[in-house]
């Protein structure tokens, strides 16, 4: 009798320490779309989405800004019908397809053409905007000239969406170790009338920390590992891996990004940051998850970085293996770039860029 | 007796080694704060009345670039590494000379410090509106012995007005 007893007090205490002991249920499950309080923002005063812009001054006009813009290069958005209603915000009066022109103007100041490759996402899907074959289209500018590069934007739908032009310039310089890559991007916000709310109705789903910054990992916007146990980048000091298989498995580390407003010191850090990852292979969206173009994430303040494990097969031959992380898509950029003094949001677009050479069984 | 001292300094040998090694947060954010004036090593590199494209400085174009800005003046970006024996500092600086008169959004990011290839963290981006001689500071510091290793800082910076958007991004090295 004494063992039976013995032998069910040791089976429940068994039982118990094992459920206290296993891990916290994942959270992979919890999604959500944004809301105005994840952002700690407010809405504008009165019925428009977006404040004021007049508050900023006088925009310059384009034959002034080609006169004061020496060195670099400007990149400015031509897109018919469209009323600018805020911060890199434009209405659109009804559904249409958009012949949008890309103007670029490469100051005369520059001492090098500068040979550059766009591709063009409209919330977060690249388009076939080119006259081209291809998803991308490169150019290659002189000192002092102007470009102007026509898009064919497939039709837009009522509500809110992100158009992200994205130009990678002097394409020969990559990859380096780090996986550094430059990235011109121009975000603009088009809302096409009308709209239930503010912000596109996305699911993000919430990704779990691997590193804490409370527990001094580093910090770690976006980087690319072969290792998920080693946090070293890609394989450094190597510019190019060597792989005699062609399915390929890397983690993508993605962390919580943050903008302090100097301006504005009682505005308290987002409790989140919301993001899309997505992956180019050869310059060329690709599945990035199980029947997934897009990987809509969420981390919470204190995520130093999270991990995505990622699998791709590629054929022979050197690739080129670029991952993007855009902050807060869906979210109009006038609600992004508050007014003078206000919140300000990342709206930035992150890159990483390694190469791959696939060898020969 | 002997053993009491043994025990005694290898505590302090622990001590010393854990105060060396030891990872801080980053400081994410205005670098108002002081630290200590121990530093015996330093590189940096900006971009203001120059081009792109110097040696230190990763070639490239810059985004939306120009200088100098619209009614007179310069906006400088600059990327810097400092180190003591046990501390790499990243530093990005986003400023404007004295002379511009207008009102400029000036931004700054320490994005990341990397050591032998190993990220140690960023700072976060740190923006506010500046005029002639105002400037914005992210900095990220690593507590760990700097000598021997490959030290890397990515820095982005942004000078905005209406009409006016300069993005410029720089990488330094240094091996102490």
């Amino acid at each position: 009798m004494f063992f039976r007893r013995y032998f069910i007090a040791c089976l429940l205490g068994i039982i118990i320490l094992s459920t206290g002991c296993s891990e916290a249920p994942s959270s992979n499950n919890h999604s959500s779309f944004i809301s105005w309080d994840d952002l700690q923002a407010t809405p504008s005063v009165g019925k428009s989405l977006c404040w004021d812009i007049s508050l900023l001054g006088s925009k310059p006009s384009w034959e002034q800004i080609k006169i004061d813009f020496k060195t670099g290069i400007v990149i400015k958005l031509d897109i018919p019908d469209a009323k600018e209603i805020g911060y890199q915000t434009y209405e659109i009066p009804s559904e249409r397809s958009l012949e949008i022109n890309l103007h670029l103007w490469y100051g005369g100041g520059n001492f090098r053409p500068a040979n550059i490759r766009f591709l063009v996402l409209l919330d977060e899907q690249q388009l076939n905007a080119f006259a081209s074959d291809k998803p991308y289209y490169d150019v290659t500018i002189s000192p002092g000239e102007e470009t102007i590069i026509p898009l064919q934007v497939t039709f837009v739908l009522s509500g809110v969406h992100d158009l992200i032009i994205l130009g990678i310039p002097y394409l020969d310089e990559y990859p380096n170790p780090e996986g550094v890559v430059m990235i011109l991007s121009h975000r603009v916000t088009l809302i096409v009338p009308p709209i239930a709310t503010p912000f596109k109705q996305i699911n993000f789903v919430t990704l779990p920390a691997r590193g804490l910054l409370s527990r001094g990992d580093p910090a770690i916007p976006l980087m690319l590992t072969l290792r998920e146990e080693e946090l070293k980048v890609w394989d450094w000091p190597n510019e190019w891996l060597i792989s005699t298989t062609d399915v390929i498995e890397f983690f993508i580390l993605s962390g919580y990004e943050n903008t302090v407003n100097l301006d504005a010191p009682s505005l308290k850090k987002p409790p989140q940051l919301f993001f899309a990852i997505i992956l180019f292979v050869d310059y060329q969206q690709v599945g990035i998850e199980f029947e997934k173009n897009v990987i809509y994430g969420k981390v919470t303040s204190d995520t130093a970085y999270t991990s995505n494990r990622i699998k791709i097969r590629l054929q022979e031959g050197e690739h080129y293996i670029l991952v993007i992380k855009v902050n807060n898509p869906g979210v109009p950029m006038c609600i992004l770039q508050g007014p003078p003094g206000g919140r300000i949001l990342p709206f930035n677009v992150v890159g990483a860029l390694h190469g791959i050479n696939v060898l020969h069984k | 007796m002997k053993i009491m001292k043994i025990l005694l300094s290898s505590l302090i040998m622990a001590g010393l080694l854990f105060s060396t090694t030891a990872n801080v947060l980053a400081d994410d954010g205005d670098s108002g704060k002081e630290t200590p004036n121990d530093y015996i090593g330093q590189v940096s590199t900006a971009i203001s009345d120059v081009l792109p494209g110097r040696a230190g400085m990763r070639p490239g174009i810059q985004p939306n670039a120009v200088n100098p800005v619209p009614g007179g003046g310069y906006a400088t970006a600059q990327a810097t590494l400092v180190w003591a024996v046990a501390r790499m500092d990243g530093i990005a600086d986003t400023s404007l000379s004295s002379s511009v008169q207008s009102t400029y959004s000036l931004c700054a990011t320490a994005t990341q410090v990397y050591k032998n290839g190993v990220p140690k963290g960023g700072a976060g981006q740190v923006c506010g509106a500046r005029s002639g001689g105002g400037s914005v500071r992210s900095k990220k510091s690593v507590y760990e012995y700097v000598f021997g290793y490959t030290w890397r800082l990515d820095t982005n910076h942004s000078v905005t007005a209406p009409g006016y958007s300069w993005h410029p991004s720089l990488t330094i090295y240094a091996t102490p």
